[in-house]
């Protein structure tokens, strides 16, 4: 592999130079078969040009008369056709992200996050950018069902009026609820009142992918219930052991947001991030230094850095010996380097050090952990210890023995209080068989979900855009939950539904004024509703003791463990929740650009021993169950280990993610039987056995290629396509990024134009900053109507995504590096597409957009054979002819009215937001004011939590924009084209530890001239 | 190989040529003329609504201000069509049993909307704004016509796009200042491209014809 450390490839056929993609890529539209086009004779060409030329015939003279309703009276202060935006908040993980809904008329139709909330400060998240999908899903349930049957909510409380008879005698020992984490004040006020009334009854939380490991290990340690909050501003060395604290996080906006800042070289002091994983995650990619390790061998990894730190070359507080597993990994090199360098760092940077552990390790690590933390001084520094609620706290054991209960009869009345754990929970919690036992079984929920459809009763779920609620942020600042509308479907929150069953007023606004009254009294009310939280209002974080008399064994491998498995919850759809969200589920995954599927990960080396190969089908088998799943050949899964997402396999999601009853084929594959509550994440001695079959994965990474000659053009070019410094080149030459091309003086190949003085649009992205959440691709897909084409079209190149991230591996396939770079339309001012198009479907502007008229296009696509960044994408189908079917048409309301809805045989690419540009101008202007810097955002922008991406104003050498792009860093992509975009990157620079530079291979870091 | 030759009845058809020839450019011609005329641009139009509003009388003779009604001409881009709670500000006194007023009591009475039909149409892909055009001085004359002066409200212009361009290349004829853009009758003093040019001097007007402003 020695020729291969220095390359760069997208997928691993890349690197292989697969003659077949080389030949794909050297065709602009990989889907359009040569064969197809000769193929097509002359009568049938005629054919088709009579059918539609009686097409366009019939296809009427004049407008529909269009009718004007007024109101009878129009509300104060409402405008027609214009939006406004409320503060309100998301409850994921029983966490609150602060946003801020926009709505036009009267329906929410966009969600940015919400700039006073410090989950946010502004920016968002994939889930809560899909949510107005989520709201507008015509899927989602519409009435209370009694055995499948429509029934009523008045119904509903008089069926349940005597399991919830405050006289009766057992004090509620035959009901449960299993709720999800929730971190809503006035749902923690009534579960107490609940449990109060009925002092018997059992409340079990469950999250599928909950963090309870993190919060049994802060038990451990301090004897409480605790969760840690990292500050990653404080934090100048992060270790993270099999974290993705970028993504599997609720805090993960804040962490993308603090990390990001501190990965710039102008922030002074970069930051220096170590991972050690088993799976490529973002916080892998954006990691200085990353150690593929198996999960299974992390305890090992903590011995050993326990060791360093905490023993006699360390801060000699005396730490346990490692045991001879841990002693015998310490035999590699490689992996003995990096705990060496790494310790030696955290230990030099007491108190700015941080030390994170994912929820897949051990509770026994997660103490180890703390205790370290402790040992290095960042209590109250880099990490907070805030006391965990109650209703917070996933417990996949208590659903476990609830089930056990249930089954045993002892359960009468079960209440599922939101999610759908007959779907989700362990194989040893059987939430299905309990469901059946008990004689009454309630579900609340969004949709008619697999637990749905196992319970007598199910009630609506109304969503947080539709309804009043309070959530309380990671650090406990309360948040309000504001509706943007009234119920679509007449659906009630967990908040209601309880206090309906506790006989209260079941008004949602009235309840969550109640818990709030109780909290800050009624005068701070509107001042909350209008910020969307309580300033100050954060829990105090508390400096607990260590329990040292306690040790915290951890256990130790057996020298063969086999194959390990890892599960891990899905970046998009989390445990499946989102299985039904189209933009979910064709949003590329950002280290395997994977849609529609999950799959095996499996790393190059594992998949060789194993006889695998990328996209065949295996049967994987472990606990005696055998699943069929196909493989993802992934670079930089460790040795040894092989992962799968959780979520996939839904069979009552709806029409997108699979339905028994719609007869959909379920997305991907479901693996929740081979989970156990004793292995939520990780499993040992897993057999995968391949079958010779093939199954066609749909992955962008080799979609849009820059270079369309294959790896050879690829190597000579990719440092200047993301230009690569250490912090240590980047002292000496900060400007490095503009001299990796070597060009002759750049000569125009056409008249220059000299553009008016006004405004010069322009964009910034920093590719330090960016750690590939993919929140502006799904941002941008909700701000610009951009359709859902479908797994089959993804297949065929056909993704519509505006924005795409790049993401180029380089060095070893087994621990490789990667870095990613956002692309969109680099709006050229010499732009080549604006040069071929016949029918000045895309001309300039004299602000310097590149202007796309869709009433002009006819499709040639001679535009986007002709954009050497590839990002215009063409309708091949009528991709939004569905929204026109009667049961679509809720989803009409998702749609931006503010962007045309695209039909078929048309290109579109990114505007920069134009209309969002057009909107600040005209009301500047009515208001004769000039435009403020920062005033427009692009959808992508404001969505960017590390704010990696700045528009603005160039004609302002003021703006942030104009300074950035003036910053040594600044480059333009294939800037010897001269063909002048308007985006410029700003190059990555990495903060490698010089100790472990010298002794790991060259990555390949050119030099700088 | 045997030469392929037509049949001899397609001779017949040789004749029919200039007829069909002549055909053609008629259709031609009256293709152009139809899809250029007036009527196809709707200009003219002038449909019944559910209430016999009469422009002449409200906001000519008794020359009540159109922001009187269109209340978010000045701050939106839709000039919103008043909700029936504006009309019975008077119409509980004036002429409260009137049988042509049926439909706005019965909205008023029901909480209903009142059905209008749209006169000025835009295609949905256009994005005009009307707080851009009404702040800068182009008054609602030069797209609606004397609205004051119309008993049933008609399209007078062809609102086409090579309409709005003709403007947005050269407004100086249709800018006025900012005070008289709701006065439909006001006459300009001298010139009234030079006071435009004057005026857009004065205030930075600059429309522009880039395709984003109106389609996105």
């Amino acid at each position: 592999m020695t020729n291969q450390t220095t390359t760069h490839w997208r997928s691993l056929r890349e690197l292989e130079n697969d003659p077949d993609l080389v030949e794909i890529a050297s065709r602009e539209f990989k889907d359009i078969a040569p064969e197809t086009l000769e193929g097509v004779d002359r009568r049938r060409f005629l054919q088709l040009l009579g059918a539609s030329a009686a097409l366009a015939t019939a296809s009427g003279c004049s407008w529909e008369e269009e009718q004007i309703l007024s109101f009878s009276s129009r509300p104060e202060h409402f405008i027609p056709g214009a939006t406004k935006s409320f503060a309100t908040a998301m409850d994921l993980f029983g966490a609150a992200k602060g946003l801020r809904v926009t709505t036009f008329d009267g329906r929410p139709i966009k969600v940015e996050g919400n700039p006073l909330h410090p989950s946010s400060n502004g920016a968002t998240d994939v889930h809560a950018q899909a949510a107005i999908l989520e709201f507008y899903d015509p899927e989602r349930s519409r009435q209370v069902l009694r055995e499948g049957a429509p029934s009523s909510w008045d119904a509903f409380h008089e069926a349940l009026s005597t399991d919830f008879d405050p006289g009766r005698g057992d004090e509620g020992a035959g009901i449960a609820v299993i709720a999800r984490a929730s971190g809503s004040p006035t749902e923690a006020r009534l579960r107490a009142a609940l449990l109060e009334r009925f002092p018997r009854a059992t409340w079990v939380v469950y999250e599928p992918a909950g963090d309870e490991n993190h919060v049994r290990g802060n038990e451990l340690a301090f004897g409480r219930s605790l969760r840690a909050r990292y500050d990653f501003r404080r934090a100048r060395r992060v270790l993270a052991l099999d974290a993705d604290f970028l993504r599997d996080h609720a805090d993960c906006v804040r962490h993308s947001a603090e990390l990001g800042e501190g990965r710039r070289p102008e922030s002074g002091a970069m930051n220096r991030v170590y991972a050690v994983e088993s799976r490529f995650t973002s916080v892998g990619a954006t990691a200085d230094h990353r150690l593929p390790l198996r999960s299974s061998d992390v305890p090992a990894f903590v011995e050993l850095l326990e060791d360093r730190l905490l023993g006699e070359r360390g801060l000699r507080l005396g730490a346990p010996q490692p045991g001879p597993h841990a002693r015998s990994l310490a035999q590699n090199t490689t992996l003995a380097d990096f705990v060496e360098a790494a310790a030696a760092d955290l230990l030099e940077h007491r108190g700015e050090s941080l030390i994170v552990v994912g929820k897949s390790q051990a509770p026994e690590v997660h103490a180890r952990v703390a205790r370290m933390l402790q040992a290095l001084g960042c209590v109250d520094r880099t990490v907070s210890w805030l006391p965990v609620a109650e209703t917070t706290h996933s417990d996949s054991r208590a659903l476990r023995a609830l089930c056990a209960r249930a089954a045993a009869g002892d359960v009468e009345t079960l209440l599922v209080l939101g999610g759908n754990p007959v779907y989700d929970a362990p194989a040893d919690a059987d939430v299905a068989s309990a469901l059946e036992r008990a004689a009454t079984t309630v579900h609340l929920g969004l949709t008619v979900d697999e637990t749905a459809r196992a319970c007598q009763w199910h009630l609506p779920l109304a969503h947080f855009l539709e309804s009043w609620s309070d959530a309380t942020a990671f650090d406990g600042t309360y948040s309000v939950v504001q509706p943007t509308i009234l119920p679509l479907h007449g659906g009630r929150n967990a908040a209601q539904v309880l206090a309906g069953l506790l006989g209260e007023e079941a008004d949602a606004l009235g309840l969550v004024r109640a818990t709030f009254e109780q909290r800050f009294g009624a005068a701070q009310w509107n001042r909350a509703l209008h910020d969307g939280l309580v300033a100050d209002s954060a829990q105090k974080s508390v400096v607990p003791a260590l329990r040292d008399e306690v040790e915290y064994r951890i256990e130790e491998l057996s020298a063969d463990t086999g194959l390990e498995l890892d599960f891990y919850a899905c970046p998009k759809l989390i445990d499946g929740r989102y299985a039904n969200n189209g933009w979910l589920q064709e949003l590329p995954d950002f280290t395997t650009k994977l849609t529609w599927d999950n799959a095996l990960m499996v790393g190059p080396a594992t998949a060789a021993e194993l006889g695998v190969e990328h996209e065949e089908v295996v049967e994987l088998t472990a606990l005696g169950v055998t699943l069929e799943l196909p493989v993802y050949v992934a670079p930089g899964q460790a040795r040894g280990s092989v992962a799968v997402a959780l979520g996939y396999g839904r069979t009552a999601a709806g029409v997108v993610g699979g339905s028994t009853t719609e007869a959909v084929t379920s997305v991907g594959v479901d693996v929740r039987q081979l989970r156990r509550t004793a292995g939520m994440w990780i499993l040992r001695g897993a057999r995968v056995r391949g079958t010779g079959r093939k199954y066609a994965l749909a992955t962008t990474s080799e979609h849009h290629m820059i270079d369309g000659a294959g790896m050879e053009a690829r190597e000579a070019r990719l440092d200047r396509l993301v230009p690569t410094a250490t912090a240590a080149e980047f002292a000496e030459h900060p400007d490095f990024a503009q001299h990796v091309v070597h060009h002759p003086p750049l000569e125009s190949l056409w008249k220059e134009v000299e553009l008016p003085d006004g405004h010069r649009w322009g964009m910034s992205i920093d590719l330090s900053a960016c750690d590939g959440c993919n929140a502006c691709v799904i941002a941008c897909q909700a701000e610009n109507n951009i359709p859902v084409v479908g797994k089959e079209q993804v297949l065929k190149g056909r993704e519509m995504h505006w924005i795409r991230m790049d993401l180029y591996y380089s060095g070893d396939p087994d621990a490789p590096e990667a870095v990613t770079q956002p692309v969109a339309c680099q709006q050229c001012e010499h732009a080549p597409c604006e040069q071929v198009c016949p029918v000045a479907a895309t001309v300039h502007t004299q602000e310097g957009l590149n202007d796309m008229v869709y009433n002009r296009c006819v499709g040639t696509r001679y535009c986007s054979n002709n954009c050497p960044f590839k990002v215009r994408r063409f309708n091949f189908f009528n991709n939004t002819a569905f929204l026109d079917e009667p049961q679509n048409e809720l989803l009409q309301l998702a749609q931006n009215p503010e962007v045309t809805v695209r039909s078929r045989g048309v290109m579109e690419k990114c505007t920069f937001c134009v209309q969002r540009i057009q909107k600040t101008k005209i009301a500047a202007k009515n208001a004769q004011r000039p435009i403020e810097d920062g005033e427009i955002q692009s959808a992508c922008q404001q969505a960017c939590p590390p704010q990696a991406i700045v528009f603005g104003d160039l004609a302002d050498p003021t703006s942030r924009v104009a300074q950035l792009h003036a910053s040594p860093r600044s480059y333009a992509l294939l800037g010897e084209l001269n063909i002048r975009p308007r985006n410029q990157y700003l190059a990555r620079v990495t903060n490698p530890n010089p100790a472990l530079v010298a002794t790991s291979v060259d990555h390949g870091h050119h030099s700088s001239h | 190989m045997q030469r392929f030759h037509f049949p001899r009845w397609t001779n017949a058809l040789v004749r029919g040529l200039p007829v069909v020839a002549f055909l053609s450019a008629v259709y031609l011609v009256g293709l152009l003329a139809f899809g250029a005329s007036p009527e196809t641009l709707a200009v003219g139009y002038a449909p019944r609504q559910p209430i016999p509003f009469s422009h002449k009388l409200h906001a000519g003779e008794l020359a009540i201000d159109c922001r009187y009604c269109h209340t978010t001409v000045e701050e939106a881009a839709h000039a919103a069509v008043p909700p029936a709670a504006t009309c019975m500000n008077c119409h509980t006194r004036i002429k409260p049993q009137s049988p042509l007023l049926r439909p706005l009591r019965e909205a008023v009475a029901k909480d209903e909307p009142i059905r209008w039909t749209r006169v000025h149409d835009l295609a949905d892909y256009v994005y005009f704004d009307h707080s851009a055009h009404v702040t800068r001085g182009v008054s609602c004359v030069s797209c609606h016509g004397r609205v004051d002066q119309m008993e049933v409200v008609e399209q007078v212009e062809p609102l086409s796009m090579g309409w709005c361009l003709e403007c947005h290349r050269d407004p100086a004829p249709n800018v006025r200042p900012v005070d008289k853009v709701f006065d439909l009758a006001w006459e300009p003093q001298g010139d009234a491209r030079e006071l435009g040019r004057r005026l857009m001097e004065e205030r930075g007007i600059a429309p522009s014809t880039d395709c984003s402003t109106c389609h996105r």
